[in-house]
C-alpha cells in the first residue's frame, strides 16, 4: 500500500473537529533523505496534520505508515518511539535548567542517579554525534534564540529521531543564525533523515526544501519539486488566486514636499525594570518616506514606538513631531498631531477585547463629532462609523456588536490598521503589523501602509521580515540593544549587510 | 476508539448565556438549601409559600420589603460601579455607616427649613461615603495597593466610629435597650403609607448611573479603562483618574444609602444600622454582572430572601442560616460565571490500549 521509498506515508488522513474539517483526505509521502516543506496560510491545516503525525491528535480517517508499516499513535510517546520528533516554534525548554539538564529531561535513557559531570559529558557526546556545538553547562535563558534552537534540535535527535519536523524554525532567528540552521538541516538530510519543514516564508522554502506540499483549507493543493517553483507560483497555490507581489508603486516626492516630520535627538528611555531600553537614538523621517526598522525582536523596537507615540516618557533627549516637542504631551495629544500607532500586541495594547467592535473602532475619534458632542457619547453614531470602517477595511464580522475578541487575528489587524491609518495624516507607527497574518491579509496591510506614504505621511515600519522591509522601505535603520547601529538607503541594503548589523556590527553610514 | 468529553474555552460569553448560567445557579442553590431543610426536619415548601404570601401579599410585608430593597439597590449599585473598572469595593458597609453618621450629625444638630436640611444631609452623607473610599482609591491609583484589603479594613473603623457616637456623645439617654442617637427630626415623606419617597431617589440614582456609563464620553472612557487599562494608556485615556473618580462615585452611592436609612427608615443613628447591606450589595452586584437592570432584579430577589428569613425565624430557623444561604448562592453564581465561559464538547479520543 505505501511507497517503499517513503519513510513516512500519510494516506487519506482526515481530521475533523465539531463543525470544522481541519484535514480532509490528505495524502503525502515524505521520502528518506529529503527536506520536505509544508506550506500554507494560517488555518490551512499544517499544525493539525503534524499533531496527527506526532500522536497528539488521532485522525478520524486514513492511515499513517512508517517504513512501510501501518502505525497507530495513541499518544505522543508512540510517535517518538517510531522515530518521529518535532521542534516546536515555541521551544519546550526549561529556562532555569542547563543545556545538559534539558537534553536529558524526560528521557527514559537518562539514569535515575547521575552526577553533573556525567550529565555534561553525555551532553557533549550527543552534541558530537550530531555535529552541533553547545555548551552543556550554560543555562537556557543565557542563550540566544539560535542556540536554544540547537538544544531543542539535539534533544529531539538524541531520542533516535529519523523524521524531524521543524515548525516555523526561522521566525526567531537572525539571518546568520538562519544560515547555520540550514547547514544543520542539510547535514541531517545527508545522513538519511527526513526533514519536514513548516513555514509560510516562500523564499526560505525555495532555498532549503527539495519538495514542497502546499495545503489550503485542510486539503493538499499540490506537491512539487521545489526547483520547479517560484515565490509567485507558490503564493498563488497558497492563496488560490493570483497574488500581486511586485514592488509597490510609490509616489516620488519633490524635495520641497519631503519636509521632516519626525526627529529624535539623542533619545534614551528605560524599561519598567529600570534597565536601558533605548540609548542615544537619533532618527529623522520625512514625509513620503517609509523608514524600516530592522532588528532581532526585543532590541528596543517596542520602546522606540512607544516613545514616539507619547506612551513612554524619555529619560533624555527630545522627540519632535513637525518641530513640536512632545515631552509634555499625552498619547492622545500626540494622536491629535496626526500620529497613528499600530502597536505590537493588538489585544494587549490596541483593543479592549471584551468590548464590542464598535467601541474599539472609534477609540481614536470618540472625542469628536459625530461620535460625541460635548460630554455626550452617541452610541448610534459610533456604530454607524464602525460599520463604515469595517466595510472599507474588509473586516469580516457578523456585526459590530460582537466582542472584538471574536474576530480572527487577520480581521483584528485590518481593523486596527484602518483605525490608525485614518488619523495618521503626519506619521504612522506600525510595529510588526504583518506578524502572524496570512498572505491575503498581508497584501491588504501593505497596501494600506503604502497608501499612507503616498498620501504624504511619514511611516515607521518595524518588522522582522527583512524581505518585507526591503520591499516597502525607503530607508532601513537597524536596532541592536536599544541603539541604532546604522541607517541604510534601501538601494544600499542587502540581506547580508542588514544581518551583520542586526548582530551589532557597525557599518559605515552613508549620508 | 472511545468517545469522551473535553472542556473548551469560549472566546467570549454571550450575555444571555451568562444570565442563564447565573439563574440556573440560583435555582440550584435554592433547591439544595430546600432539600437540606427538608432533611433536618423543616417543611420548606410550606415555609416558602408562607414567606411569599406574607411578603408580597400583605401591606406589612411590602413595607418590610421596601425597607430592605431601598438600601440594597444602592449598595448593589455601589459595588457594581466599582466592578466597571475591575475593582472590588468591599467597603460599601463602612461607606454606608459614614454616610448615615454624617447625615445624622446634620439632622440632629442643625435646624432650618426641612427641605434645606434634608438636602444638606444628602450632600454631607454622600460626600462622607466618597471620603471614606478616597484613601483606598488613592492608594490603588498611585501605588496599586490592593483595594479589597483597604476598603474592607475601612469598614471596621467606620463601624466602631459610629458605635462610639451612638453610644457616647450623641446618645439618647431615654433609649435604654440599644445604643442609639437622638431622634432626627427630619424625615422623608411617606408614599401610600407603605414606602417613603426614598425609593424614587434610588431609582433616580440608578438612572443617573446608567446614563453616565452608557451615554457620556466619560462613561465610554471609563468602560474602556475597565476593559483594558493598558490599551487605554495607548489611547491617552487617563486611567488612574477615571478609576479614582469611579471609586469615589461608588463610595458616594453607598453613603447615599446610609443617608436614606437614617432619614427614611430608622430616624436615629444606631449601632448596627446597616444590617450587612454593604456586604449584601456585593452579592447583588455579582448577580447583576454589570447590568443596571440586573441590580433591580437581584436587589428585589435578595430583599425577598431576607424577608423570608425573618419569617423562617418564627419556624425556629436562625437568621444566620439565611445569611449563610446568600453566601452559598454567591459561591454558586461565581462558579456559574466562570463555567459560562466554557463548554463541553464530545470528542473522539484514542483508546487506552496500544493497538500497534
Amino acid at each position: 500500500m505505501s511507497n517503499a521509498e517513503s519513510t513516512v506515508s500519510m494516506r487519506g488522513v482526515t481530521k475533523t473537529f465539531p463543525g470544522v474539517i481541519a484535514n480532509a483526505d490528505v495524502s503525502i509521502d515524505f521520502h528518506k533523505g529529503e527536506i520536505h516543506a509544508l506550506l500554507g496560510e494560517n488555518g490551512a491545516g499544517k499544525s493539525t496534520l503534524m499533531n496527527v503525525l506526532t500522536g497528539i491528535y488521532r485522525q478520524n480517517g486514513g492511515e499513517v505508515f512508517v517504513d512501510g508499516k501501518k502505525v497507530e499513535f495513541n499518544k505522543a510517546a508512540d510517535a517518538i518511539d517510531a522515530g518521529i520528533g518535532m521542534v516546536h516554534q515555541h521551544f519546550k525548554l526549561v529556562k532555569a535548567f542547563t543545556v545538559a539538564q534539558n537534553l536529558h529531561m524526560g528521557w527514559s535513557k537518562t539514569p535515575a542517579w547521575i552526577s553533573h559531570a556525567q550529565l555534561n559529558q553525555s551532553a557533549n557526546e550527543i552534541a558530537e554525534e550530531f555535529g552541533l556545538s553547545i555548551n552543556p553547562e550554560a543555562y537556557i535563558d543565557e542563550l540566544s534564540a539560535g542556540a536554544q534552537q540547537r538544544v531543542e534540535i539535539l534533544r529531539v535527535l538524541a531520542r533516535g529521531t529519523q523524521v524531524l519536523i521543524v515548525d516555523e524554525p526561522t521566525a526567531v532567528l537572525t539571518p546568520p543564525e538562519v544560515e547555520s540552521l540550514f547547514k544543520v538541516l542539510r547535514a541531517l538530510k545527508a545522513s538519511g533523515r527526513t526533514i519536514i519543514f513548516i513555514s509560510h516564508k516562500l523564499d526560505e522554502v525555495l532555498d532549503i526544501s527539495d519538495r514542497v506540499t502546499v495545503l489550503r483549507g485542510g486539503k493538499v493543493v499540490a506537491t512539487h519539486a521545489s526547483k520547479d517553483m517560484t515565490t509567485q507560483s507558490l503564493a498563488n497555490l497558497m492563496v488560490g488566486r493570483d497574488v500581486l507581489f511586485e514592488r509597490m508603486d510609490r509616489h516620488h516626492a519633490s524635495d520641497a514636499e519631503r519636509h521632516e516630520v519626525l526627529r529624535l535627538e539623542d533619545v534614551s528611555a528605560v524599561h519598567e525594570s529600570g534597565a536601558a531600553a533605548l540609548t542615544n537614538v537619533n532618527l529623522s523621517i520625512s514625509a513620503f518616506e517609509i523608514l524600516g526598522v530592522a532588528g532581532v525582536a526585543g532590541n528596543g523596537q517596542r520602546s522606540l514606538s512607544e516613545v514616539i507615540a507619547g506612551v513612554r516618557p524619555v529619560t533624555a533627549g527630545k522627540v519632535k513631531i513637525n518641530a513640536h516637542d512632545i515631552a509634555k504631551l499625552g498619547a492622545d495629544d500626540v494622536a491629535e498631531l496626526g500620529v497613528g500607532h499600530i502597536p505590537e500586541d493588538r489585544l494587549k495594547s490596541g483593543f479592549a477585547g471584551d468590548l464590542p467592535v464598535s467601541a474599539n473602532a472609534v477609540l481614536r475619534v470618540y472625542r469628536e463629532e459625530p461620535v460625541s458632542s460635548g460630554i455626550w457619547y452617541h452610541e448610534g453614531a459610533a456604530v454607524a462609523l464602525a460599520e463604515q470602517m469595517v466595510a472599507e477595511a474588509e473586516v469580516s464580522t457578523p456585526d459590530v456588536h460582537v466582542p472584538l475578541r471574536n474576530l480572527s487575528g487577520g480581521n483584528q489587524q485590518r481593523l486596527i490598521a484602518k483605525r490608525e491609518c485614518q488619523i495618521a495624516d503626519q506619521l504612522l507607527i506600525a510595529v510588526y503589523p504583518m506578524r502572524g497574518l496570512d498572505v491575503g491579509a498581508v497584501e491588504r496591510l501593505r497596501a494600506m501602509i503604502m497608501e499612507r506614504r503616498n498620501a504624504g505621511a511619514a511611516v515607521i515600519l518595524v518588522s522582522e521580515e527583512l524581505d518585507e522591509l526591503l520591499e516597502l522601505s525607503d530607508r532601513i535603520a537597524v536596532l541592536n540593544h536599544g541603539r541604532i547601529v546604522g541607517t541604510l538607503d534601501v538601494e544600499d541594503a542587502t540581506l547580508e549587510r542588514i544581518g551583520l548589523m542586526m548582530g551589532g556590527e557597525k557599518v559605515e553610514v552613508k549620508n | 476508539m472511545v468517545t469522551g468529553w473535553r472542556i473548551e474555552k469560549l472566546k467570549s460569553v454571550p450575555k444571555m448565556r451568562g444570565l442563564m448560567f447565573r439563574l440556573a445557579a440560583v435555582i440550584f442553590g435554592l433547591f439544595v438549601a430546600g432539600a437540606t431543610l427538608k432533611i433536618v426536619g423543616f417543611s420548606p415548601a410550606a415555609m416558602v409559600v408562607q414567606a411569599l404570601s406574607y411578603t408580597l401579599g400583605t401591606s406589612f410585608g411590602l413595607q418590610d420589603l421596601g425597607t430592605l430593597v431601598t438600601p440594597l439597590l444602592l449598595t448593589g449599585l455601589a459595588a457594581m460601579v466599582a466592578m466597571r473598572v475591575n475593582l472590588w469595593n468591599i467597603g460599601g458597609e463602612g461607606q454606608f455607616y459614614m454616610g448615615a453618621w454624617a447625615a445624622a450629625g446634620v439632622g440632629i444638630y442643625y435646624e432650618g427649613p426641612a427641605l434645606v436640611i434634608m438636602a444638606v444631609m444628602f450632600v454631607a452623607g454622600s460626600a462622607m461615603g466618597a471620603l471614606w473610599i478616597a484613601l483606598p482609591a488613592y492608594a490603588k491609583a498611585k501605588a496599586n495597593v490592593d483595594e479589597i484589603i483597604t476598603t474592607l479594613l475601612m469598614n471596621f473603623i467606620a463601624i466602631l466610629w459610629v458605635g462610639y457616637f451612638a453610644s457616647g456623645p450623641w446618645r439618647d439617654p431615654k433609649e435604654t435597650i440599644t445604643a442609639s442617637s437622638l431622634k432626627i427630626q427630619y424625615a422623608l415623606p411617606e408614599w401610600f403609607g407603605i414606602w417613603n419617597i426614598g425609593i424614587f431617589f434610588v431609582l433616580a440614582v440608578i438612572c443617573f448611573s446608567w446614563v453616565l456609563f452608557n451615554k457620556t464620553v466619560w462613561g465610554y472612557e471609563t468602560t474602556y479603562v475597565g476593559a483594558n487599562a493598558n490599551s487605554a494608556k495607548y489611547a491617552g485615556i487617563p486611567s488612574s483618574r477615571r478609576i479614582m473618580t469611579t471609586m469615589l462615585l461608588s463610595g458616594a452611592i453607598a453613603g447615599f444609602a446610609g443617608v436614606l436609612e437614617v432619614s427614611g427608615t430608622v430616624s436615629r443613628l444606631q449601632v448596627g444600622i446597616s444590617s450587612q447591606f454593604g456586604y449584601l450589595g456585593i452579592v447583588i452586584a455579582a448577580l447583576a454582572a454589570g447590568s443596571h437592570f440586573g441590580i433591580i432584579i437581584a436587589a428585589v430577589l435578595m430583599a425577598i430572601l431576607l424577608n423570608a428569613g425573618i419569617i423562617f425565624e418564627t419556624h425556629g430557623l436562625s437568621l444566620h442560616a439565611v445569611i449563610a444561604l446568600t453566601g452559598w448562592l454567591l459561591l454558586l453564581v461565581g462558579i456559574a460565571q466562570v463555567a459560562a465561559g466554557f463548554r463541553l464538547v464530545r470528542v473522539e479520543t484514542a483508546s487506552q490500549t496500544r493497538t500497534t
